[in-house]
This record gives structure tokens, C-alpha cells and sequence, in this order.
């Protein structure tokens, strides 16, 4: 009977948890519509450009989050360009091959998702310092950001792809090995698709994270302002840059309710990339 | 051939963070020179007292302070990620579980900045003034705030994995007569204990490295708290507090010192965690 | 890189030939440049760049000023790397940086460090005396001072924090440090954050980062104002640097130029700053 007990103590208890969160997201969400309310006008994106112009970057934009909102999205896509593919095959090495070195790279990749993103930054911007000796044109730039945060967030997708592979039923392997296929063809046709769902947690996880990141673009490439990046060898303005430097430098209440205002942006932002990313998972679905 | 092409690329991905992490080694071993090289400096490194004015670079209070704020923030976002994890599988009902699943998700995209943003102005004033503890900016804050940014951390990972793993389990606890609940319970979770482990050891890794939310709101005080009310500061928060400081000056050099430390840290608490699992 | 630079001035010269406007306007100190100048560092500084960063996109296109922030020391590195052209820092950059780098400094500013409270608490001056026994913790409610009868609430900055050096120095005296028990706050938005939500609140902020939301209060009878940091009568002052590797190039010296106008000079006051021409 105290089996009974603890399942209904559980029961109770994850109510609560659940109400918790619904409440405090809600505050949080409400706090920052409040707050933001000032700066919710036509104005936000563009300032006083004109936001057409802006857009095909005829025109700069300065008091507009424009610029921001365009290179938070493209340092995500870019990171996750790197980051996937990268994660993927390295979940899938960890899983199915077997070596000692492979045994050191599942350890690495612990301590790689255990790498502080500040410290991943400082060591980003001090290699691109030393690589200058060599190279002079390198500098700190979208590319260099991104490469950054894929390292940050390529644990994700590598540990998600390995637990999904790990977890699939022994029987699949058999009928995989009795219908003859080779071990790449049974892992790129059957085994991954078979594990979509632990992925696409995991990318999505990833996609937050870059998102969000304020540390690593700190040192690696992202600007107060510059408008929106021409390459991917330009600095970048970001989001949530933008909120840590208002945070840390405003000077009156109209800046604090554009910070409050990109954050609010922000979140939109992961949603729409959540969506999409859910959609996308979707389609494979046959 | 494509095989054998295709095989050795999937080795050479893996390799990437061994690559990554072996190179940051190295970089910061190179850079912390000047501390190295300074006997005295180096003594004092493993102290409590941080006043380069004085010479002293001990490093103690910024270990010990990751390691408490860690331990706060992972006490309140394991269990609460956990039962978000049950609530959303099977206790909840549907749409209320596919809700939070949908917060959840957002959550995780939420800035750190934006967590310490809203608790500098909700929780810190509370905390301060309806709840008594001391001036607010404390252990306790920072914590509770980290502690709620880490839930989706462990949540997404646990529902990515559990769902399908769950629902394999359903046909034969069906025929037993076993409820979902009991199902989660009792079957599923404790068949996959391992995979717990690595979560709480990824959302350890991000409590520990977490730089913004520390730094807004743990008060930053160099010294040992001596209690949840106290300030404390961490290895992350003075990794980026430092980053001011004179860059040919000792103090800086430290800069590299605490981030060595704290990987240290990191691996070692996988170490353990490994032999634990055993 | 030097290539270009000089083609892109070249290129700029020809624009000047065909430029029509003919005004002598202060922002002329970019006529006829052209690319890209990059500024990081300390933060302090961003807001001014931006400013000057916006009239130069609007009088002459082909100049693209980018902004960062980071901290001094990371000012340092990247304009002693060759990452950027101005490193901005919060500080003098010590004899080392300068000798390491071949730094040439630029004092573009005076920040006047104020001290500030909670808009209800009635305390309008304190001593330095006074503040040094604050700050040292030894007097620990406002009471002593006029004030309700409430625990002083101590606000203060990282060590490598050039506003708490100045403050420090100027109150406690060199070496001293804070109470240890003090809040460390890492910047000048997130103390005025703090301060404006704790009643028993007290700390230091750049005097251009003032605002409604917290009561300066006066030190010996002076009360911080720009007039008064200039003058000297008010005592808690630091400087604000650019720093260029070697001498400033066409446009790091066009943008010095245009600092010291009569329009960069109330740039640099409109935000909070004192020029320091």
C-alpha cells in the first residue's frame, strides 16, 4: 500500500510542479508585456526607417531591433547547419562503432556539454587573436559566432542521436541484419528515422540554446550596432546582446522597455523556430 | 567504398569536441603563463582571498560558490523537471500535459539574461522584502532562478526519450492491468536510470557555466556565504567580470586559471558520476 | 587591408570631387572617407559611438562604424590583435598594455562617479568620512544619519571595475577594499536597477547613468553635476580612453576630430559625460 501512497503523493506533486510553471511563465510573460508596453508601437523593428528599405538593406536601421532580430536568426540557422549534421554523425559513430577512441569522445562530448559558453567564447576569440600571426584577415564574425555556438550546442544532437540509437529494440537490428542490409544502410534508413523523435528533441534544445546564448557572440562577433550583416564574415547584431548591454548601460525607461520588448521578440522568435522545426519533423512522417 | 567514406566521416565527427576541448586545454595552459610563472601568485591561488591588489588570487570561494549554486539550482530543477516529465507522459491530462510540453519547449529558448532580467525585478525585491532573506541578491536568488531555467534541460530530454519508450511498454502493462501512471512509474523510469544520469549531468554542466544569471543576481561577494541569504560568487561570473581587468596583470592570467578550474570541475564530476553508476 | 584602405580613400576623394553639399558642417570630418571602423571595449562608450556611428551613416554612407562591448580589457586585446581599430576603455590602459601593444590613448571624456540612494530615503549629503564608514561597513543603519531606522544596504562593483577604483580611492583610500558582505553588481545599469528597488540601498554609478529611479546625494556639500566633476569641487572622477595600435588611422582620426566639434562635444554630454577638450 505504500506503493498507492507514493504514486498518489506523485500524482499531487506533479500537479503542483505543472501549475508551478504554468504560473511562473505566466508571470514572467506578463512582467515583460507590461514593461515592454512603451516600446510595442510601429516603431520597434525599424525606427524611423522606412521598413521596406530596411528590409532589402537599402536603408540602415538605428532605433529598430531589425538588425538584431535578423542576426539572431541567422546565427541560429548557421549554427545549426554546422552543429546537426555535425552532432548526427558523431551520435551515430558513439552508438554504433566501437573504439577506444570513440569510448574518449563520448567523455568528450560530457565535457564539451559541461564547457561553460564563456569560457568557449574567450577560447574562440583567443584563437582567432593567435591566428591572426598567420592569417591577418581573420577577425571576429558571424562565421566565427557561429562555429562557436554549434560547438556549444553540438552535444545536443550528438548525445540525443546516441541515446535514441542506444534505446532502439534489438529486434530491429535482427530484421535489419536478416533482410542483408549493410550497417550504413540499416543506420541511414531504418535506425535514424526510427529515432526522429529524440533528435528533433534535441535540435530543438540545441535551437534554443543558440538562440539565447549572450557569452560566446560576447567575444566572438556580435555589435552594439553595424545593421544587418552583409556575409557571414561581418559582425552581427543580436538579440539577446541587445537585452544584456540595455541591461547594463541604459539610461532611461524607454531604452529598458526595448530591452523588455526583445525579449518579448525573442521568445516569438523561438517559437516561430519551434514550430517550424515541429513541422519539419512532421513532414517526415510518412 | 561510399561505405568506408561514410564510416570514416562518422569517426571524424565524433572526434570534433575531443579536437575542441584537447585545443582549449592547451590554448589555457599557454595564456595562464604569467601566473604560472609567479610562485607567489600561484600559492595563493588555492585560497579564499581574492584581492590582487594585495597579490592574492585565491580561487577557493569562486569554486565553492559553483558548487553551491550548482547544487541549489540542480535540487530545485531535477525533481521539478522530473515531475513536469510525468505530468506531461501520463498524470496530466491531455491538453494541459501538451501545454506545458508547448511552455517547456519555449522555456528553453528564453535568454538566461532575460530569466536574471525579470528576477532582478520580481524575486530580488520579494526575496528582500516580504520574504526577509538579507538584500536579496544572494545564494537563495540565484538558485531558485537558475533552478527554474534548468527545468526544461532536464524535462525535453527525458519526454524526447520516455514517450516512445513508454508507449512500447503499453501493450503488455495494459494486459496487466497496470495504469499509465504505474506504468511510468514503476517500468519506465527506473529502466532507464542511466539516461537520468546524463541529463542531470548536462544541466549540471550548463548550472555550472551558466555566466549571466550568476552574475545578476548571486551579489557577486568574493568570499564563503554563510548561509542561503549570503552573496556568493562563482567561477563563470568571475571569468566574466575579470575579462576588465588589466590585461597584462596577473589577475588576468587568473582569468584562464579559473577557466581550467573549471573544467576541472566538469570532468571530475563526470568521473564520478560514471563510477557511481556502476 | 592597408590596400584597400587606401583604395577606398581614393575612391572617397573621388566622392568628395562630385559631392554637391558644400556646408562646412562638423560631421565634415568624414568627408571623402570611407569604410569600415570598428570600436570595442568597455561599455561605457557604446551609446556615444552609436550616436556618432548614426550622423556619419547619414552624412556619409561609405563610413560604417560597428560597436562592442565586452569590458576594457577585451578593448585592449582586440585593438592590440589588429581585431579592431579603437579599443575603448574605462580606464588609462596600464605602462604595460601601452608598451605591449604600442597603445596610443585618447581621453575622450570625464565620467563624474556619484553616489547614490533610494528616492525615499531622506539623506541628501554625506561626508567623505561618513562614506568611508558606510562603505567599510563599520556604520550599518541609516538612522545614524538622519534617515529611518533601516539596514544600509551596500551596492558595489567587481575589482576590475574602473568606477570602484576611482571610488575607492577617493573615499576609502587606495588599498582598501568594500565590506565583504557588499552586493557586487557587474555594471552601471544593472547597480541603478538594484538600487532603485531597495529602499536601504546605497552604491556608486557613472553620474551620465542617473536617472529618476535613484536620489544622487551630494559629498561634502557638492553635488555631482558635470559643472562640479569639471571644476574639481566634486571629487569622484574618472576618465573614459579610445586607444588605437600606433597612431590613429584616416578614420580613427576623423572620428577624434569630429568628437571634439562643438556636435560631438554635446553628443558626449547628452550622455551624461564630460568632454574632456
Amino acid at each position: 500500500m505504500t506503493r498507492r501512497l507514493i504514486e498518489r503523493a506523485v500524482i499531487a506533486a506533479s500537479w503542483l510542479a505543472a501549475l508551478l510553471l504554468f504560473a511562473l511563465f505566466a508571470t514572467m510573460l506578463a512582467f515583460l508585456a507590461v514593461h515592454a508596453a512603451p516600446a510595442l508601437d510601429g516603431d520597434l523593428l525599424f525606427g524611423d526607417a522606412d521598413p521596406w528599405r530596411a528590409m532589402i538593406g537599402e536603408e540602415m536601421v538605428w532605433d529598430g531591433l531589425w538588425p538584431a532580430l535578423v542576426g539572431s536568426t541567422l546565427l541560429t540557422l548557421v549554427a545549426l547547419a554546422i552543429a546537426l549534421p555535425l552532432g548526427v554523425a558523431a551520435g551515430i559513430a558513439q552508438a554504433e562503432f566501437d573504439s577506444p577512441a570513440l569510448r574518449a569522445s563520448r567523455a568528450m562530448t560530457d565535457l564539451l556539454s559541461g564547457m561553460p559558453s564563456i569560457v568557449l567564447g574567450l577560447s574562440g576569440f583567443m584563437l582567432i587573436v593567435l591566428l591572426r600571426g598567420v592569417w591577418p584577415d581573420a577577425n571576429v564574425s558571424l562565421l566565427l559566432a557561429a562555429c562557436c555556438i554549434a560547438l556549444l550546442i553540438l552535444p545536443y544532437p550528438t548525445v540525443a542521436t546516441r541515446q535514441a540509437l542506444l534505446r532502439l529494440p534489438a529486434t530491429l537490428r535482427l530484421a535489419c541484419d536478416a533482410l542483408g542490409m549493410s550497417r550504413m544502410q540499416a543506420i541511414f534508413h531504418v535506425y535514424l528515422p526510427e529515432c526522429r523523435q529524440g533528435i528533433g528533441a534535441g535540435a530543438v534544445l540545441a535551437c534554443g540554446r543558440a538562440l539565447e546564448d549572450v557569452a560566446v557572440i560576447l567575444l566572438t562577433g556580435a555589435v552594439a550596432s553595424f545593421g544587418v550583416p552583409r556575409s557571414v564574415f561581418d559582425p552581427f547584431e543580436a538579440l539577446p546582446f541587445f537585452i544584456m548591454v540595455t541591461a547594463s548601460e541604459y539610461r532611461d525607461e524607454q531604452q529598458l522597455a526595448r530591452a523588455f520588448a526583445a525579449a518579448l521578440l525573442l521568445l516569438g522568435l523561438s517559437a516561430l523556430l519551434f514550430t517550424l522545426a515541429r513541422r519539419l519533423q512532421g513532414k517526415s512522417v510518412r | 567504398m561510399r561505405t568506408r567514406l561514410s564510416g570514416a566521416l562518422l569517426l571524424a565527427a565524433a572526434q570534433v569536441s575531443t579536437l575542441w576541448v584537447v585545443l582549449t586545454l592547451l590554448l589555457f595552459a599557454w595564456l595562464g603563463r604569467p601566473l604560472w610563472q609567479d610562485p607567489a601568485a600561484l600559492a595563493s591561488l588555492a585560497g579564499f582571498s581574492w584581492n590582487p591588489a594585495a597579490g592574492q588570487y585565491g580561487l577557493g570561494a569562486m569554486f565553492a560558490g559553483t558548487l553551491l549554486l550548482s547544487s541549489g539550482a540542480l535540487a530545485l530543477a531535477f525533481p521539478l523537471g522530473l515531475l513536469c516529465v510525468l505530468f506531461v507522459l501520463a498524470l496530466g491530462p491531455r491538453v494541459l500535459a501538451q501545454l506545458l510540453r508547448q511552455v517547456l519547449t519555449l522555456m528553453a529558448g528564453v535568454p538566461t539574461v532575460v530569466y536574471a532580467f525579470v528576477a532582478v525585478w520580481l524575486l530580488v525585491p520579494w526575496l528582500r522584502d516580504s520574504a526577509g532573506v538579507g538584500m536579496g541578491f544572494s545564494w537563495l536568488a540565484a538558485s531558485l532562478t537558475l533552478g527554474l531555467m534548468l527545468v526544461p534541460t532536464v524535462a525535453l530530454p527525458l519526454i524526447g526519450v520516455l514517450a516512445p519508450a513508454d508507449a512500447s511498454l503499453a501493450p503488455v502493462c495494459d494486459a496487466l492491468g497496470i495504469s499509465r501512471a504505474q506504468r511510468l512509474l514503476w517500468v519506465t523510469l527506473p529502466a532507464h536510470r542511466p539516461l537520468m544520469l546524463s541529463v542531470l549531468l548536462v544541466a549540471a554542466g550548463r548550472a555550472a557555466g551558466d555566466t549571466l544569471i550568476a552574475l545578476m543576481l548571486s551579489g557577486n561577494a568574493p568570499w564563503l556565504p554563510h548561509s542561503p541569504a549570503d552573496p556568493l560568487r562563482v567561477l563563470s561570473a568571475h571569468i566574466a567580470l575579470s575579462l576588465a581587468t588589466d590585461t597584462e596583470s596577473t589577475a588576468y592570467a587568473a582569468v584562464y586559471a579559473s577557466s581550467l578550474l573549471l573544467l576541472a570541475w566538469v570532468s571530475l564530476s563526470h568521473l564520478l558520476s560514471r563510477r557511481l553508476v556502476r | 587591408m592597408n590596400k584597400h584602405r587606401i583604395a577606398a580613400a581614393f575612391a572617397g576623394l573621388v566622392t568628395l570631387f562630385a559631392a554637391t553639399h558644400a556646408g562646412a558642417a562638423d560631421i565634415d570630418a568624414f568627408k571623402g572617407l570611407s569604410g569600415k571602423l570598428d570600436v570595442a571595449g568597455g561599455t561605457a562608450h557604446i551609446p556615444v559611438v552609436q550616436d556618432v556611428a548614426r550622423h556619419v551613416a547619414k552624412a556619409n554612407p561609405n563610413v560604417r562604424i560597428s560597436v562592442s562591448g565586452g569590458g576594457s580589457g577585451v578593448g585592449i586585446q582586440k585593438v592590440g590583435a589588429g581585431l579592431v581599430d579603437i579599443g575603448s576603455t574605462g580606464r588609462a590602459p596600464s605602462a604595460e598594455e601601452v608598451a605591449k601593444y604600442n597603445l596610443k590613448p585618447f581621453q575622450f571624456a570625464l565620467d563624474g562617479v556619484a553616489v547614490a540612494v533610494h528616492p525615499a530615503n531622506p539623506v541628501k549629503n554625506l561626508s567623505r568620512v561618513q562614506l568611508a564608514d558606510i562603505f567599510s561597513g563599520r556604520v550599518d543603519n541609516w538612522k545614524t544619519f538622519g534617515g529611518a531606522d533601516q539596514r544600509i544596504h551596500l551596492y558595489s562593483r567587481d575589482e576590475a571595475s574602473a568606477t570602484r577604483e576611482v571610488f575607492v580611492d577617493k573615499v576609502l583610500g587606495k588599498g582598501q577594499s568594500p565590506a565583504a558582505n557588499a552586493t557586487v553588481v557587474a555594471s552601471n545599469g544593472a547597480i541603478k536597477t538594484a538600487i532603485a528597488r531597495d529602499k536601504g540601498a546605497i552604491g556608486y554609478l557613472g553620474l551620465g547613468y542617473v536617472d529618476a529611479s535613484v536620489k544622487p546625494v551630494a559629498i561634502d556639500g557638492h553635488a555631482p553635476s558635470q559643472e562640479n566633476a569639471k571644476s574639481g569641487a566634486y571629487p569622484i572622477v574618472r576618465g573614459l580612453y579610445f586607444n588605437t595600435r600606433g597612431e590613429p588611422n584616416a578614420l580613427a582620426s576623423a572620428f577624434y576630430r569630429y568628437l571634439k566639434t562643438g556636435e560631438g562635444q554635446s553628443l558626449i554630454r547628452a550622455h551624461g559625460y564630460i568632454p574632456a577638450f
